[in-house]
């Protein structure tokens, strides 16, 4: 591989990537209100004028859309790797540490106990 | 310069310990992770220059991973394509956390480029506008500083540390993503979206190129049920504090 032609994978995929991210900043400002994610104390209200019914359908989508792909990624590498399953050791360790999380433990003993599990399945030759 | 809502509180304060906490340990998680592709990448060859420079400017892990691996395969034209297929998520991440990168034109020029998951993520995971931006912001500058170092340690070390599965630390990512979009996944409409999206994922994955299957996770936003009416909608948003905590 010459030195161009590296070169040339990192700024286009680094150029994409960013016009990717920043696109969809940019292009946010088009629906009428802000989508807070959350529906907290900040909410902004929808603009009467502006708040068009589809605008407003959208921005109760949007925070279920980023729900929808977090859990796409999640389950994908959860199970999968590189197109393949990923085997029992991994997934066993993400619901370790999913359970504990759900049975309240804190977010760094849960993570730490996915990797735990993982890890240790992998040394009992279970993979 | 993390904190974007233009007062003085440095984000850890404006989050409190217990978030401050998670995000941290996602970050030094995340900094392993940014060793193993140093040390992976540069096992495959490529020059140290280039594993450092994917770092800097595409800055998204998974696309990396995919990246080095097809350009030491020769084929630089796939991991161009491969590496955008997987990154095209971060449109509609950034139309859903716009509000937390801020308004003005420099915070979306800088916090486009450290919009990883994980910033995503702990965004969409605060109460108000406030948090979700000092969490975006703190996520994704932290990233951004431990993956560059990461990367650094990775190539030094070369080869040595090649295999992060041997930490479990393959486990730690999916289980921080699930763990951090819980509190939806305990409303039904956002259950059925992540359950249906999850499906459709892992069952595209096996004959779909990588990036395609978690776009079509957004096929999961079919399962949100009618959308409500105006009036009942703002109920739903005065209650929703609640359901989320």
């Amino acid at each position: 591989m010459s030195t161009a032609t590296l070169i040339l994978v990192i700024t286009v995929l680094g150029a994409g990537t960013y016009g990717l991210r920043l696109s969809g900043v940019l292009l946010a400002k088009r629906v009428p209100a802000s989508p807070a994610p959350s529906a907290g104390t900040a909410t902004v209200p929808t603009q009467p004028g502006r708040g068009s019914q589809f605008g407003q359908g959208l921005t109760r989508l949007l925070p279920y859309a980023a729900v929808a792909l977090l859990a796409a990624l999640a389950a994908t590498a959860a199970f999968t790797d590189a197109g393949r399953f990923a085997g029992i050791a991994r997934p066993a360790g993400v619901l370790a540490g999913f359970v504990a999380g759900l049975l309240r433990a804190p977010f760094a003993v849960a993570v730490l106990l996915a990797a735990g599990v993982a890890a240790a399945l992998r040394l009992l030759g279970i993979h | 310069m993390a904190n974007t809502s233009g007062r003085s509180a440095p984000p850890w304060r404006t989050l409190g310990p217990g978030p401050v906490r998670d995000i941290l340990t996602v970050v030094a998680a995340t900094g392993f992770v940014g060793i193993s592709y140093g040390a992976i990448a540069t096992a495959t060859g490529i020059p140290a220059w280039a594993v450092v420079a994917f770092s800097v400017f595409v800055f998204a892990g998974g696309s990396q991973f995919l990246a080095v691996s097809l350009v030491a395969a020769g084929s630089p034209i796939a991991a161009v394509i491969g590496g955008l297929m997987l990154n095209a998520r971060h449109l509609p991440f950034g139309l859903t956390i716009s509000d937390a990168v801020g308004r003005s034109w420099w915070r979306r020029l800088v916090g486009s480029h450290v919009m990883v998951d994980e910033a995503v993520a702990f965004a969409l995971a605060q109460p108000d506008g406030q948090r979700r931006r000092a969490a975006y912001w703190f996520t994704g500058i932290g990233i951004f500083l431990v993956w560059q170092t990461g990367t650094l340690i990775g190539v030094a070390v070369g080869s040595s540390v090649s295999d992060p599965a041997q930490y479990g630390l393959d486990a730690a990512f999916p289980a921080a993503l699930l763990l951090l979009i819980a509190p939806r996944l305990r409303q039904a409409a956002g259950l059925r979206v992540a359950t249906v999206a999850a499906t459709v994922a892992v069952a595209t994955t096996f004959v779909l190129p990588a990036g395609l299957p978690v776009m079509l996770g957004l096929l999961g936003l079919a399962a949100v049920g009618r959308l409500p009416a105006a009036p009942a909608a703002a109920a739903e948003d005065a209650r929703a504090p609640e359901a989320v905590s």
